[in-house]
């Protein structure tokens, strides 16, 4: 018994022996690294995010992909990212204009638990901005077409001399009507093409703004 | 007598369902990641903890919903992991009777409760661990561990990163997954890898709950807090204490803890209420104290 009694006083009764500790480090190493692969994975990725929302690095670090936001959104626009798209910002809201456009309602803010997306107020909401993709745009290819320039809510598509759709960059604030209506991918289908001639790209991902 | 085990499968459905409902009248309760509505929820405190690391803000927005999971905490302990988290729900369904143990585990540690009766009395406290005991503990360290890493990552890179693989998660992402297929006709890729990741986790990982899971790490942490509910037994009924051979509660116990030796394994911190113990003492010796 006396044996025991000294085992115990020296320590080797406990279960943390060198090795163990070893493996518990290595544990947790291999969560940090697949934190680190993560981030290394989506360092390009850049989405169109719903109203308010903090600048991408902000966002990733608030949103708790909770999905109250995809919950409310009346027009049904956000939409959870994709793995396909992304594996670092998987499940996260993204506005997806085939779907439907941002009606600017703010619901998806009252919501946010976390403050991911933060109260703004209609006027400096910019979500994005438009661009005409003049390959696939009907007036730009054809001619005749003015759905966008007719129901842009924001009167942020001009028509040039031949009546075709160019972006006021500075008006557009990315609401996503104008991808959401555009008739391109209908008209064309049967070149196989599904684009719009119109889409919205996130503010940097895309052309950079004249300033 | 409806088994304890029906009672938390039904537990754990109708928060589900309570989120597929809110989900389906766009009252934006979330899922259960930040489970409520109408400003007041119940956040992960796991989520926050990353949250609040990775922006390195203190949130004081989250601090209501926290305040209200840590009640909860100190009121009923970690019974979110018995009674609420998807993935023990699966576990109870799939992996079977018994539920939280795989049928390998439980066979060996009836073995090692024969030779424990055997080698000696169960109410004379000996100094030694055994190895069983010891891999009992390693095994919740481990989930220390990882807690860790959890933390120390959603400070290096800027993200809650356990989320991305939380069985809770992945498991909501499931589900909605097969409600944008049905009602959206978007068919995703998630659709498979969600549910191939979590039972990996799941089945692969048997051992997650008890030894990888952070959140059930940080449930415990607060859990020590918990004064309320706690199991207790009674000596002069329970058998084990008479010097008669019979250990059932702690073969019940998924957790692994041991009522009348808490000092040999793990503590009641640990305890998920799940009353498995309550049920299967024969003699119904163990007591739920209300204080």
């Amino acid at each position: 018994m006396g044996d025991r009694e000294n085992e115990i006083e020296r320590g080797f009764n406990s279960p943390l022996t060198r090795r163990a500790l070893l493996g518990l480090v290595g544990q947790a190493a291999i969560v940090v690294g697949l934190g680190g692969f993560i981030r290394f994975l989506g360092r390009k990725d850049r989405f169109l995010r719903p109203p308010g929302a903090l600048t991408e690095g902000e966002f990733l670090s608030l949103c708790m992909k909770c999905q109250k936001c995809q919950e409310v959104c009346p027009t049904g626009t956000i939409t959870p990212v994709l793995l396909t798209e992304s594996v670092a910002s998987v499940a996260t809201p993204k506005l997806n204009f085939r779907l439907g456009y941002c009606n600017l309602c703010m619901r998806c803010i009252e919501v946010c638990p976390t403050g991911a997306l933060q109260l703004t107020k209609e006027e400096t909401v910019r979500l994005g901005v438009a661009e005409v993709d003049r390959e696939r745009c009907v007036a730009w290819t054809w001619g005749g077409c003015t759905k966008c320039y007719q129901l842009c809510p924001f009167e942020a598509v001009a028509l040039d001399s031949s009546q075709r759709p160019i972006v006021d960059t500075d008006r557009c604030n990315g609401c996503g009507l104008c991808e959401h209506i555009c008739p391109s991918s209908a008209l064309r289908s049967y070149t196989g093409s599904t684009g719009r001639g119109i889409v919205v790209v996130p503010i940097g991902a895309g052309r950079p703004r004249e300033s | 007598m409806i088994k304890i085990r029906v009672v938390r499968v039904v537990t754990a459905s109708i928060v589900i369902l309570l989120v597929l409902l809110g989900n389906a009248c766009k009252i934006g309760d979330g899922t259960i990641c930040s489970l409520g509505a109408w400003g007041i929820s119940f956040t992960c405190p796991l989520g926050f903890l990353q949250m609040a690391l990775a922006s390195r803000k203190v949130l004081p927005q989250l601090w209501l919903s926290v305040a209200l999971v840590l009640l909860s905490i100190i009121v009923l302990g970690r019974f979110f992991c018995a009674w609420v988290c998807p993935a023990a729900l699966l576990r109870e369904v799939f992996i079977g009777k018994g539920g939280l143990k795989s049928k390998r585990e439980k066979r060996k540690g009836k073995d090692h409760a024969t030779v424990r009766l055997r080698a000696s009395s169960p109410s004379s406290p000996s100094g030694l661990l055994e190895p069983s005991q010891k891999k009992t503990i390693l095994m919740s360290y481990s989930r220390y561990a990882v807690l860790g890493g959890t933390l120390l990552s959603a400070l290096l890179f800027g993200f809650p990163v356990f989320c991305l693989v939380c069985p809770v998660g992945l498991f909501f992402g499931s589900l909605f997954a097969v409600i944008r297929l049905f009602f959206a006709k978007q068919p995703s890729l998630e659709l498979l890898l969600f549910p191939a990741l979590l039972g990996l986790e799941l089945l692969a990982l048997r051992s997650w709950c008890r030894s990888i899971c952070p959140l059930g790490a940080l449930l415990s942490i607060i859990g020590s807090l918990n004064r309320f509910l706690r199991p207790t037994v009674n000596k002069d009924k329970c058998l084990a204490s008479q010097g008669l051979p019979g250990r059932a509660c702690k073969e019940a116990c998924p957790e692994g803890i041991d009522l009348l030796n808490e000092s040999g394994s793990l503590s009641l911190k640990d305890c998920t209420k799940c009353l498995e113990c309550y049920e299967k003492c024969p003699v119904k010796a163990i007591e739920l104290r209300l204080v």
